[in-house]
């Protein structure tokens, strides 16, 4: 028999039993949307870490004390920051040996309200020493902001094109950063002196009871590290240097994120042992059908061997079988997967507390390919047993319709 | 057409049911097997097409040999090719119609065309006497015509002979008639046929020639006059006995 009358004859089997085709479908494609989303997830999640450590640029810095996890949360998570310290701390630390190049940056959250275009993270940069920012805005061609200008970031959608209020004052966006898949990506970005206007703001006072000095404070320095200088002897040193009593301490980038690191090590590990589990229950669920469906069906083949087909024929027709709950269910499964991500992809990332899910089409098309691949890949696995056995017994066992 | 030396069959260590058969039938020729439970007809029958895979022994069919001992799956597959078997029970595919189970060793084994595969079934459907029930399930059909949808299922796959295992042993009393009618159309057209059958009468009545089978031998082999009307062997006569009275 050629193939493609093999695989009609299975085509045929299947559509025969619908209902117990459709449930070894559904095996499958319970397992392709394990694995297509958590896939995505993960590696959504390990992709974000590494922008969000690339797109920093720093390889050490100073918070306060205790602080690490909120910044990391901030820089990972989008999780809003406010936390300051002063700037007398600059000078002890520039002095240490090993660094390139310091700079502060101001964290200020901006509100929910009407007074503010969008809730977001608002980060005040030093033109005269930054080494992230202004990188960032070369390399986007973008114009150093003055007073009053800022920067957004490429997920924010100011109401008004061109201008961005917060606390009731408006602001001139003068440039929009290009997409990172970062939290960068919904962050406003100033200068100093910009900064001070906003703190200096009446609306700043009837919401915080103060207009601090913008000038004078720091959320975290941001440092580089001379080259071949490990920055964790850099922090190290800093720390070294500072009182035991004082309320910063430094903290190399890797150092910051690692946490969230480990997070994603071990979810991805609990998800690779999910997905094994649920791989292996698939296995061993479709096994069970195959094989009870090929004692049902004993005598059917025993008649299709009396009639001359060949026994690899015979085996192939339950290989085709598995091969196309194979296919169908991951088809089925990536095609739900993305459609899910498509429709809840945000929702998910918010729930999941994920910087940004990756929903390239490429991608997708590539981890839905893969799914699919593994899909058949254990489907055929699992139809392995009943294909053997119907080729390995003897006819007469199997026209008498007897137990394989 | 069918030559058979030195068959021999155990099951398991020491149950022989069939020993050192020899046995030669010649084309157009009707055998019927004749023989009380438990004798090795149906399982000479089976070994005939290697549905039961004989200890010993050569089988040839038309120009097919296989020795037991020595014998490949591609030499089985060939020998299974020239006969076709008529199974006691029907064993027609219950998810296809009375044509399509017809249809389906033409489109599956000969890799006939729909359309060609479509004109045998109905015309060997029209000569078992089935083609007003051609789209009719095997679960809408009576036993009878279950069979004789079977039979123009064996004669679809054009094999030199066609072998008949009880054909009426599953039937209702009422519906033996009309199967061994089909049967004896069958032979009257010279096809060559072995039958194993109790119908003493019709086996008396169609085949050219009868075998008695008794504890795994051939008992005794002559035409249905020497055999049926004339027994010679003790143990014939009384099974003769008890199956006409």
């Amino acid at each position: 028999m050629c193939r493609a009358n093999v695989l009609s004859v299975a085509r045929n089997n299947l559509q025969r039993r619908s209902v117990r085709s459709w449930i070894m479908i559904f095996f499958v494609f319970v397992l392709a949307v394990a694995l297509f989303l958590g896939t995505v997830l993960a590696s959504s999640m390990r992709a974000g870490l590494d922008k969000t450590v690339n797109r920093l640029g720093a390889d050490v810095m100073v918070v306060p004390k205790e602080y690490e996890r909120d910044m990391a949360d901030a820089l990972f998570l989008g999780e809003m920051c406010d936390f300051t310290f002063d700037r007398d701390w600059i000078a002890p630390i520039t002095q240490i040996d090993g660094i390139a190049a310091v700079s502060p940056q101001l964290y200020m959250e901006s509100l929910a309200a009407s007074c503010c275009s969008a809730q977001t993270q608002l980060i005040a940069f030093d033109p005269d020493t930054d080494f992230i920012i202004t990188s960032w805005l070369a390399d986007d061609d973008i114009p150093m902001p003055k007073r009053g200008e800022m920067i957004i970031g490429h997920d924010i959608e100011p109401e008004t094109p061109g201008e961005i209020d917060f606390f009731d004052q408006p602001y001139k966006v003068v440039g929009q950063l290009e997409k990172t898949g970062t939290n960068y990506d919904v962050c406003v970005f100033m200068t100093y002196e910009t900064a001070q206007d906003i703190m200096s703001s009446d609306k700043w006072y009837e919401v915080f009871r103060e207009n601090p000095d913008a000038s004078q404070l720091i959320s975290s320095l941001t440092i580089r590290t001379e080259e071949g200088v490990d920055p964790k002897d850099v922090a190290r040193t800093i720390n070294f240097h500072l009182a035991d009593n004082c309320p910063i301490a430094a903290y190399t980038t890797n150092g910051i994120m690692s946490g969230a690191m480990d997070t994603v090590v071990s979810m991805t590990g609990y998800s690779t042992v999910l997905l094994v589990m649920i791989g292996l229950l698939v296995v061993a669920a479709l096994v069970c059908i195959f094989t009870i469906t090929i004692n049902e069906r004993a005598r059917e083949f025993g008649i299709l061997a009396a009639l001359g087909i060949h026994g690899k024929t015979l085996s192939g027709i339950v290989l085709s079988e598995g091969l196309l709950i194979g296919a169908t269910g991951g088809v089925l499964g990536s095609a739900f997967s993305v459609a899910i991500l498509l429709i809840f992809g945000n929702s998910f990332a918010t729930v999941m507390e994920l910087p940004k899910l990756n929903k390239e089409p490429l991608y997708l098309l590539i981890v839905g390919l893969i799914c699919v691949a593994l899909s058949v890949l254990i489907s055929l696995a699992a139809s392995l047993y009943a294909a053997g056995k119907v080729n390995r017994h003897h006819l007469d066992t199997l026209i008498r319709g007897e137990e394989l | 057409m069918v030559e058979v030396q030195h068959l021999s069959k155990t099951f398991g260590a020491d149950t022989v049911v069939l020993k050192d058969i020899n046995l030669h039938v010649k084309k157009n020729e009707v055998v019927a097997i004749l023989g009380p439970s438990g004798t090795g007809k149906s399982t000479l029958l089976r070994c005939l097409n290697y549905l039961c895979e004989p200890t010993s022994g050569i089988i040839r069919v038309g120009n097919v040999t296989v020795d037991a001992s020595k014998h490949t799956r591609r030499e089985v597959r060939n020998l299974r090719r020239q006969s076709a078997m008529v199974f006691q029970n029907y064993n027609l595919f219950k998810n296809k119609t009375a044509k399509q189970n017809v249809m389906e060793a033409l489109l599956t084994v000969q890799k006939k065309s729909r359309s060609e595969a479509e004109e045998i079934a109905l015309k060997l459907l029209d000569k078992v006497g089935m083609l007003d029930r051609k789209d009719f399930y095997p679960s809408k059909m009576s036993g009878g015509q279950q069979q004789r949808v079977g039979i123009a299922r064996a004669m679809a796959v054009n094999s030199d002979v066609l072998l008949f295992d009880e054909p009426t042993s599953a039937l209702d009393p009422e519906l033996v008639g009309e199967v061994l009618n089909t049967i004896k159309t069958l032979a009257e057209e010279n096809a060559t046929m072995i039958l194993v059958t109790h119908e003493v009468r019709f086996a008396r009545n169609v085949a050219s020639r009868v075998i008695f089978m008794e504890d795994g031998q051939i008992a005794a082999d002559g035409t249905p006059e020497e055999i049926i009307d004339h027994p010679d062997n003790p143990r014939l006569q009384r099974f003769l006995n008890f199956i006409t009275n």
